[in-house]
């Protein structure tokens, strides 16, 4: 079978991050044959390992006349759902970068684009390819440790994205502050395990024109109160706490491997779940956005979209972040 | 006279203010009190990190700056009436860096030039109480407070223009400060934190709130100008007084803290040296309590400190719980160590008296503000 004809569109961090390896893993079945920036520059060690890929400063220009089978849009988030929904209506299938987009509205007309031309288009939320997160799913939907009570998340540190501008302090570029950023893995994990999570209220620290570097949530799902917390500026615990009737279950983010749970709320179980070693590794990242465009590239040729995140699914945090931003009250963490 | 009631200590909406060092502790929180005073400020970064994630909250635009590169502040500093500069990092960057701002800011015509300077040019330990008239006298092993008396003589010997402001704080605490706040309580709930010298000595703590006041005062008092002023809260608390309350906003046991004494440290410190010019330089009476075992005893026997633990090079136990829970090593650090048998407050009558400064959050406040953040932080049991 020949190689899936993908391009980019946008070469900022994410893309010499993350897609750099990822596709170099993937040469033999996907083959970039084109990248959109208006920076050549930034663009540069990215094409040289990809010669093939020929560079453009307009993606319109690059998706006509490339014609690729699929496409990457990793441009700031502002622009996830004009670029999305032009790359759709061309008949050409979306890997989008989370978040999906910066509002519900957007959403809307993402899925419309969708339904209208039957095109695959999926969000990258990797962490939904973690063997231990797909575990604690599997735990959750046996009930076997009974109903959801409580549940608790925090995320966050010291910013460090190796960003190459200030967009992601622009509310107009990216539609919010961490809350749209890393908050949208987090609430994507929460949504997923636990079903329609609402909004019982929402505080940041943000200015009305700026965007915000602390969160405090209250939230609901399953008639349980819960909390999030999240930050750019200071380390929080970094974990996930669901209690349930008969137990609890505990995940440190970002591990692919582990999990703790109990059954009884007396004695803890260090879960160590099987799969293959890589997984365990610092790259783990890598490979489960492998695996993510390995199943687009089949999905666009018609194949199976399992495990794929859809339109449909893949709103659903920007739902709750859009109904965050709705209600939000001011927070006073350390300021005065 | 209250802070309140200052008519210096306020921003003022028709200057313009620049705030190098703005990604950081003090210069973000500075940008914070402009901002919220609808004053201009422009927020001047290193480079884009936690202190613009910081900044972003307020939508203001953000420009790079790099204090090595003249040119670069000269644009930045262009239209402002005051520079605050509030920067940190090697030699280069403390010394060089300030050279540069105050060339900088002179050729574009800046007003007024507030330096964030440090207590420590005074010594880790000094002898007697240290004002604005105490001999500069930086120890030979902190390249920081070398960095810190370098930068001062700069200023001292500036002339022609921008007047110029030094600030003199000794420890800066408050919500985002890592050093004094985040690190003490990440150790209190951890379990490594320790005391030396049973935390006797003064802390000479300013908050950030209070340091900011003091900033506006300096950027505006017609008083401050070419001046030099150290300062502090003023609520003589001790490092001991300081952890207790920590560790009440923590929910841990102040009795489970570690202890050393100030021998035990530089026993086993890797500055063996410095440990003999502190005891050849020490007054008396502290002299005193680092060799005689008598009186080690007593202290030991002080009410608090029953069930302290002691150093140990290797994990040790909680003699507080009587458990054989091997509980972490712990390195005391000699310049906190130092600063923990600081004998004497600072005195800061000058700043007072010449510019009313005046801290306006009482002791209850500034501990409020570490417990929000605190349990924001998820370190509160």
């Amino acid at each position: 079978m020949s190689t899936f004809r993908i391009a980019v569109m946008g070469c900022g961090a994410v893309i010499n991050v993350l897609y750099h390896p990822a596709l170099k893993e993937l040469a033999d079945e996907i083959e970039l044959v084109g990248v959109a920036d208006l920076n050549q520059k930034i663009t540069e060690p990215f094409l040289q390992e990809f010669p093939a890929a020929k560079f453009f400063t307009d993606y319109r220009s690059m998706l006509e006349q490339l014609r690729p089978e699929g496409v990457i849009v990793a441009l700031p988030h502002f622009l996830h759902q004009p670029a999305s929904v032009d790359a759709l209506r061309m008949g050409i299938h979306v890997f989008c970068e989370k978040p999906m987009a910066i509002s519900s509205k957007e959403c809307d007309e993402i899925e419309a684009a969708v339904r209208e031309t039957r095109c695959i288009f999926c969000v990258n939320l990797l962490r939904r390819w973690f063997p231990s997160v797909q575990e604690i799913k599997r735990m959750v939907d046996a009930r076997s440790l009974g109903a959801l009570t409580s549940f608790e998340a925090s995320e966050g540190g010291p910013y460090g994205w190796p960003a190459m501008s200030f967009s992601f302090f622009d509310r107009k570029v990216a539609g919010g502050g961490v809350l749209m950023d890393s908050g949208v893995h987090t609430l994507d994990l929460l949504q997923w395990w636990l079903g329609p999570v609402e909004v019982v209220e929402f505080l940041d620290d943000a200015a009305p024109t700026g965007v915000e570097c602390d969160c405090v949530a209250e939230l609901q799902t399953q008639g349980a109160r819960g909390s999030l917390r999240m930050s750019r500026s200071v380390e929080l615990p970094n974990n996930y706490r669901l209690q349930f009737e008969r137990g609890w279950i505990e995940w440190d983010h970002d591990d692919a491997t582990q999990f703790r749970f109990s059954s009884n709320h007396q004695t803890t179980v260090e879960a160590n779940v099987r799969c293959e070693p890589r997984w365990a590794s610092g790259r783990r990242f890598t490979f489960a956005l492998a695996e993510q465009l390995r199943a687009f590239a089949r999905a666009g040729r018609g194949g199976s979209s399992d495990g794929l995140v859809l339109a449909s699914e893949a709103r659903k945090s920007v739902d709750i972040i859009t109904n965050c931003y709705q209600q939000r009250k001011h927070l006073t963490i350390a300021g005065e | 006279m209250t802070s309140s009631q200052n008519a210096y200590v306020g921003a003022q909406r028709d200057a313009k203010y620049a705030v190098l060092g703005a990604g950081g502790f003090v210069g973000a929180a500075m940008v914070e009190r402009l901002f919220r005073a609808e004053a201009q400020v422009t927020p001047l970064v290193r480079r884009i990190g936690t202190g613009g994630a910081l900044l972003a909250r307020f939508g203001l635009p953000q420009r790079l700056a790099n204090v090595l590169d003249r040119e670069s502040l000269k644009a930045a500093f262009t239209g402002a009436h005051v520079v605050f500069h509030c920067v940190t990092g090697d030699r280069a960057a403390i010394v060089q860096g300030l050279e540069n701002s105050l060339a900088a800011a002179q050729a574009v015509g800046v007003r007024r030039l507030v330096y964030l300077g440090s207590a420590v040019v005074y010594g880790f330990r000094p002898k007697t109480a240290v004002d604005e008239s105490s001999a500069i006298n930086p120890p030979r092993w902190s390249e920081y407070a070398k960095n810190k008396a370098a930068a001062e003589k700069i200023v001292e010997q500036w002339r022609g223009g921008p007047e110029t402001v030094v600030l003199q704080p000794s420890i800066i605490y408050g919500p985002r400060g890592r050093d004094w706040s985040e690190t003490p309580a990440r150790q209190i709930a951890s379990g490594t934190a320790y005391l030396v010298d049973q935390g006797r000595g003064y802390m000479n703590e300013i908050h950030v709130s209070h340091l900011l006041d003091a900033m506006l005062l300096a950027a505006h008092h017609p008083a401050a100008a070419n001046k030099a002023y150290v300062l502090q809260d003023g609520f003589g608390r001790t490092w001991q007084d300081y952890y207790r309350s920590l560790c009440q906003l923590l929910g841990v046991e102040f009795a489970t803290l570690a202890a050393f004494s100030w021998q035990e440290v530089a026993r086993n410190s890797s500055k063996p040296r410095l440990y003999q010019k502190w005891v050849k330089d020490a007054p008396d009476v502290l002299r005193s309590a680092v060799w005689h075992d008598p009186l080690k005893a007593w202290l030991k026997r002080a009410p608090g400190f029953e069930s302290l633990r002691r150093f140990t090079s290797a994990p040790v136990s909680s003699i507080a719980n009587g458990s054989s829970d091997p509980l972490p090593a712990i390195t005391p650090d000699v310049g906190v160590a130092l600063l923990h048998t600081y004998p004497q407050p600072i005195v800061d009558a000058k700043i007072r008296q010449e510019l009313g400064f005046a801290p306006r959050l009482s002791l209850a406040q500034t501990l409020e503000g570490l417990g929000r953040w605190y349990r924001f932080m998820g370190l509160v049991r």
